[in-house]
Formats: structure tokens, sequence, C-alpha cells
């Protein structure tokens, strides 16, 4: 098991190498001087000079390649231009705010996803089934900043059930522990549905496709034969096999957990790294972008090597290989 | 197959002459094919409606053409000032409407004389074959008419959609009307801006002249419409040689003589808001019709876009293996590792200062981020092409790699190909909603269905009909796109057609 993943993360080495390399290129491949990304309106050329000596950028290509590659593997994103703080303080702050999100986005598409899919897996051919396939398709099919301004327009402005936006209330700082976390509860309600319902409209798919495989097999029909109730037959002989494609799945979606609430924060306006982004890419605060590009895609291939190591948990097969 | 029993079929071609199959629908209505003949009827009766209710502006589009037309091959060099993008939408709404009302009576015509096909003919093209397949779902075949509908919208935007989609009037009264609702309005004698192509009375005589003249006045009623001096009012009274008006708190006195015509009936109008009007006052219905555009160009372009990567870096990945196969692997790796639409983002964000209109590059974004999948899939489908016996039969015959590759290999591998760009159409269209809500899309004032979203979303608890009908919109499209790509993969997958 050890083995597999030390091979697993040698084979991640190169993947990062290359994301890094093609972010370098297009960096350096956007228009105009990259002294330019670096400065704000006209400035004085001799200032130009300065930040081009600064930031290595008379250096021949080469050397810069190497040079950056070393500043993104120790860290050193620079300072944001709108905000005056280090790039690294500023991701340390919205890191967490979206990995609350979309972890609980990512439970709430397992356990929906499981549940519709079996549902439907075993009502296969009923008015239930049909019922969840078209509503799948519906679900798939909705933008997912639509669906949360129609929920934030129905649930928040006219039921007035839950807050529309932000991730506190106003005076939240000041509440005992258990009302802010009742509060910040509240706020995680509207955003966690969204981001989980769509993907979860997919993963009841997979679910449901899988689990009719593993329902033809013989060692169900095996199961039902001892004279199993049909719950335990499902339950515990099929949804144990028919599970592992979904976790695949599931694992091919974790990089999302950083990068894929995007647009829901942006709606929600949700202090995390997609709504650091936006307000990178609006007041062309470079540094944030470069260094957000970079640790995205570190994470996403961290994402992938855990989805590895978790399909070679569920599936010995595969450690064998 | 769409037949009804045969005692219905004959009353209908009894109570129809011969004659009548002239009109489109009533062949196909004789034969029996009742569902296809109210169709076409249908369709045919609605483009009708817009020829005559547009006639005038039907009319001119030809006429501004024909005429520009004449004046590109008389004189190179003058008209190229007349490509103007508003003048050319109408030629094509025009071109394209006149097209269809000549082309479908005559489809029609042939189509309900042919000799039907019956299940056991021999002689049934591939295409035929997946395409009666296709016809058999029928959702497949509701999507597949909804998307048509749209795109011919979109083609037609200018005769279809009721009002000019950036025309900003008085917005103090028109802004934030709700669906059903009307305004009034006084029209001015004035045009709005006095006249930009009247110059017609300086030229002299001749045919270029003359042709010059008269393509003047055709783009003139092209644009006019857009013209038109109104004035939106709350309501008004007429006082002696003056016209009271109000807008909203404020009081307009207006000479009479100001206005057009003489009586009240001469100048007053309504015009009536289907879905509403936005902050500036915008007719909603006129912006979805012309931001359909945006949605269903964009997502068809980006999708070949990332069919043709996609497909070449498959075809020579599979196809040569060895470190082409490796090599290219490893780079789709890499781009797979990028988070998509966080990618999308930052690219938009670094190249924004492009000297040409976003349009192009978030086509060019959208379609070169999303061709990796296809190019795995048809290296998948090369690899075991690769082997089979018809390859290397053309191998042994010594035939070239490009011959092999693209007359062999790829025509196998076009089916999972089509199923799979249609598939991906519905996602390309949700990413450009999405970049269009985040503002980093089209530019306004260019409608699109996203960017309309974007400008009701502060307005969601006063206005909430700007936000939600673009949403059904896209919902519609995108669910018609994914409806069409499961029947085709139904309908193309050989294992279920047995």
């Amino acid at each position: 098991m050890l083995l597999y993943v030390v091979k697993r993360v040698i084979a991640a080495i190169p993947l990062i190498f290359g994301l890094l390399t093609i972010t370098f290129f297009i960096i350096r491949m956007a228009p105009g001087d990259p002294a330019s990304l670096y400065l704000q309106g006209n400035v004085d050329p001799g200032i130009a000079d300065r930040v081009r000596r600064n930031f290595g950028l008379d250096d021949p290509l080469p050397v810069q390649y190497v040079k950056w590659l070393k500043a993104m593997a120790t860290g050193e994103f620079g300072v944001s231009f709108s905000k005056h703080r280090p790039v690294v303080d500023i991701l340390a702050d919205a890191i967490p705010n979206t990995l609350i999100l979309t972890t609980l986005a990512l439970f709430l598409n397992i356990a929906l996803g499981v549940l519709i899919g079996t549902l439907s897996a075993v009502t296969r051919g009923s008015w239930v089934d049909n019922i969840t396939t078209v509503l799948a398709l519906f679900v798939y099919s909705i933008p997912e900043f639509w669906l949360a301004l129609m929920l934030i327009l129905g649930v928040s402005l006219h039921l007035d059930l839950l807050p529309a936006a932000q991730m506190h209330s106003p005076n939240a700082d000041q509440l005992p522990l258990i009302a802010y976390l009742f509060d910040l509860a509240k706020h995680l309600v509207l955003p966690v549905f969204v981001l989980g319902f769509a993907s979860a409209a997919a993963t009841g798919r997979y679910m449901r496709g899988s689990l009719l495989d593993v329902i033809g097999q013989d060692y169900i029909r095996t199961a039902r034969a001892k004279g199993l109730p049909e719950w335990k037959v499902v339950g515990k002989h099929a949804m144990r096999n028919a599970i592992i494609p979904v976790i695949t799945i599931v694992g091919l979606s974790l990089p999302f957990l950083l990068g894929g609430a995007v647009v829901v924060e942006a709606v929600f306006d949700w202090p995390g790294m997609g709504n650091v982004l936006l307000e990178a890419i609006f007041s062309r605060d470079y540094p944030v972008v470069i260094a957000l590009t970079a640790v995205s895609g570190f994470m996403v291939v961290l994402g992938n090597l855990l989805a590895d190591v978790l399909y070679a948990i569920v599936d010995p097969r595969i450690r064998l290989e | 197959m769409m037949k009804t029993p045969f005692a219905l079929s004959r009353f209908i071609s009894t109570i129809l002459p011969r004659s009548m199959s002239l009109i489109p629908g009533f062949g196909h209505l004789r034969n029996g094919m009742v569902k296809s003949g109210l169709g076409i009827f249908v369709l045919y009766a609605c483009l009708l409606l817009v020829a005559l209710f547009r006639f005038n502006l039907f009319i001119s589009g030809l006429k501004s053409f024909l005429y520009s037309l004449v004046l590109l091959v008389v004189r190179r060099e003058e008209p190229m000032q007349l490509f103007r993008a508003e003048i050319v939408e109408h030629w094509i709404a025009s071109l394209f409407l006149l097209t269809l009302l000549i082309a479908i009576p005559i489809w029609a015509y042939s189509k309900s004389h042919q000799r039907r096909l019956t299940s056991d003919d021999h002689a049934v093209s591939q295409v035929a074959l997946a395409w009666r397949e296709f016809k058999m779902q029928r959702v497949a075949v509701f999507g597949l008419l909804t998307i048509l509908v749209m795109y011919g919208v979109a083609l037609l935007c200018p005769l279809v959609a009721p009002y000019d989609p950036n025309a900003l009037q008085d917005p103090r009264v028109t802004k934030f009307q709700p669906p059903f609702s009307s305004v009034r309005y006084l029209i001015m004698k004035k045009p709005r801006v006095a006249a930009v192509i009247s110059s017609a009375g300086e030229l002299g005589e001749g045919f270029v002249n003359d042709v010059i003249r008269r393509l003047k006045e055709a783009n003139a009623v092209l644009v006019q419409s857009g013209l038109e001096h109104l004035l939106f009012i709350t309501e008004y009274h007429v006082e002696a040689d003056y016209v009271v008006a109000t807008q909203g708190k404020s009081v307009l006195r207006i000479p009479i003589h100001d206005l057009r015509g003489e009586s009240p009936r001469d100048w007053e109008g309504e015009r009536f808001f289907f879905l509403g009007t936005d902050r500036y006052g915008r007719d909603i219905f006129s912006r979805l019709i012309y931001g359909s555009r945006i949605s269903l160009a964009l997502g068809l372009i980006a999708v070949l876009l990332a069919v043709t990567v996609g497909t070449l870096v498959g075809l020579l990945s599979g196809y040569f293996g060895g470190y082409v196969d490796k090599s290219l692997m490893r780079f789709v790796d890499v781009l797979l590792a990028f988070p998509n639409l966080f990618f999308i983002l930052i690219i938009i964000a670094l190249f924004q200062q492009l000297p040409f209109p976003r349009v192009f590059l978030i086509v060019a974004v959208l379609g070169l981020t999303s061709w990796m999948g296809i190019s795995r899939l048809v290296r998948g489908q090369v690899l075991s092409l690769k082997e089979e016996e018809f390859v290397l039969a053309a191998r042994a015959l010594g035939f070239q790699h490009k011959r092999i590759i693209l007359r062999h290999i790829l025509p196998n591998a076009l089916t999972p190909i089509i199923v799979n760009a249609t598939l991906r159409i519905g996602g390309i269209i949700l990413v450009e909603a999405a970049l269009s809500f985040l503002n980093l899309g089209v530019e306004p004032p260019t409608a699109s269905w996203g960017n309309i979203i974007y400008g009701g979303k502060d307005y969601l608890s006063t206005a909430w009909w700007i936000s939600t009908f673009p949403g059904f919109a896209i919902v519609l499209t995108v669910i018609s796109f994914n409806l069409v790509g499961d029947g085709l993969r139904d309908a193309l997958d050989p294992r279920i057609r047995m």
C-alpha cells in the first residue's frame, strides 16, 4: 500500500512541474510587457526598469523560468496590489472558508447522489425511476448561479428564512459559540445546497448505472437465493461494490473543493478563494491571480492523488497492478 | 412512425383535394403524417406572419442586400463603409426568411410525393438508418425541434424581436416594468438622431448614384425603426396648443406641432412589454431574443473548435503511439489538472487587454479548454480501430498514413465524437452564461443571457423578472442539447439498435 502511494506521489511530480510551466508561459504570453502586470497605470519609465530588475525580468528567459519555479516552490507569491498584504496571508484567510463550503457540499453530493441513485436503480422502470431521471436531467441543465439567485429570491427575500449573502451576520463576533455556529450554519445552507444539489444529479446517475450493473451479477442472485431480505441484498451486497466507480467520480471532483465554487461564492458573497480570484481579476491584482493559479493547480494534483489512493483503499485489485 | 390509422388517413385525403398539397404541410396530411404535416403548416404560417408583420423591414433588408451586391460589383472601393453590423444583421435575417419561405414548400411537396421507405428497404444509408432510429425517441425529437426553432429565431432576430434590445428611451418611465405591462408614448415629429443616412440629395445622376440612393433609402428604413423619437410618459392631456405630459414626477409641456400628425391618434401609442423591462427600460423579451445569438453561436463554435483540436490530438496520439502518444497524453493530463472555470477566468483576466472584442477570446478559451476529453475518447477509439482488419488491409496496400487516418479510421470514430460534441454544447453554454454572469463574458450593452441575469441580480427583491426569464431560456437550451445528445447516442449506438 505504502509503495503504491509513493509511486503515485512520484508520478504527480511531473504533473505539478508541467502545470507550473504552462502557467509560466500563459503569463508570458499575455499581451504587454510582463512588468506592466506588476505596475498599475502610467508610471515613470525609471520605476518600470527598477521593477523589471527587481522581478528579474531582464534575465534571459530560461533563467527567469528557473527563478519562477523556485519562487512557486517556496511559496513566495509577493504582495497584493490592492490590499497591500502578502498574498500568502490572503490565501490563508480564504482557503478555510472555501473548504467549509465545498466539503459540506461534497458530503451532500455523495449522500444525496447515492440515495437517489439507489432509489432509482431499485425501482427501475417505475414512475419513481422516471421522475428521478427527468429531474436529474433538469437539475443538470440548471446554471448554478441562477439556481442560487432563485433560491435567494424565494427562501431569503420572500420567505425570509435564511440569510442571502455573506458568511456571518454583522454582529456575529459578539455571539456565544453555539449561537455563532448556528449563525454560520444558517449562512451555509443555501450555498451548500446549490453546490451539492447540482452535482448530486450526476452522482446519482452514476450510482444508478453502477448499481444496475452489480444487481445483474451472480453473487446477488446467490444472496437472494439464500433468502436474504431485499434491503440487505441491496444495502450490504450490491451497494458496496456499486459504490466503487462512484468513488472515482467523486474523487475526480475533489479538485473542485477549491476551484469549483467560484460562481456560488460570487452569488452568496462568500469570502473564499473564488471571491478572492474575482476581486483580484477586477482590480488587476496580478500577484494574487498568479498565486491562485499555482495553488489551485497544485490542489488539483493533490486531489487526483487523493482520489487514486482512495480508490486503492476501496478496491484492492488496483494496488496489485 | 407517425402514422395515423388508415381510416383517418383516408378521411383526410378525401377532404383535402390534391391541389391542396401545394400548401406546405397539407401534402404530409394527405399522406397520413398528421403530426409532421401540422408542424410544417404551423411553422410556415408563423414565418408568413413574420414576413407580413415586418414586411417593410423584410423587403428593405432584401433591397439593401441586393443594392450592396450591385455596388460591390460596380464599384470596389466604396461599399466597405456599408458593412455595418446592424445592417448585415438585417441582410442575414431577410435572406434567411426568404430562403425558408421558398424552400419549405418545395421540400414539403417533394417529400410528401416521395415513395416512403419501408423497413425492408435494403439500400438505406447509415445516416437514414440513424435518423429513423432517432425519430423513435420523442423527447430527443422535441429537443431537436426546440434547438432548430431557437437557431431560427436567432438568425431572424431583427425581424422577430419586437423592439431594439439596446434602446434607452426615457428610463424614468420605462424602467422596471413588470411582465405584461405597457407604457404609453408620444411620437415626436423629429427623428431622434437627425437622419444619419439621408445625404441622398447631393448625389448626381447616373446608374451608380441611383443605386447608392436606393441603398441609402433601404438602409434608412432598417435603421429608422430604432431612430424614431418616442417620448414615454405616464399620462398626458391636451391644453390648447400644448400637450401636458407627466413622466413620473416631472411634467413636460410640448407644443402640439412638435408631435407627429394632427390628432391624438397620430401621435400616441402604447408599447407592450411581454417579459418586462430592466433597469434601463430595455425590453427583456427583445434582449432574450438577441442574447440567444451569443449563447447559441458561441456554444456551437467553441464545440467545433474543441472537436477539431481534440480529434486531431486523439488521432495523432492513438495512431502513432510511442513518444507522440506519451507526450501528448501527458500534456492532456496537465491541462486536465487545471480546475476548469478557475483556469478560464484566469486566462480571460490575463488576456483581457486584447485589441478585439472579448467574444473572440471567450470562444477561443472555451474551445481550447474543453478538447481534452474528446482527445482521450478519440485516442481510445483509434487504438481499437488500428487493430481492425480493414486498417491492416489498407496498410498492406501501402496507403499513406494520412489516407489511412482520414479515410479509414476517422469515419469509424465519428459516432462517439458527434455524441460527445452534442452533449458538450450544453456544458459550454452553461460556462459562457457563468462568465457573463461574473461580468467577464460578453461586454455590455450586447445582450447575452448571462449578463441579463447579472444585470438583474441586484434588483431581485423589486424586479424579479429580470433575472428569472433568461434562466429559463438557458435551462431550456441546455436540456434540449442534452436530450438530442442522449437521443443521438441511442440512435447511433449499434449495440442498442440490435
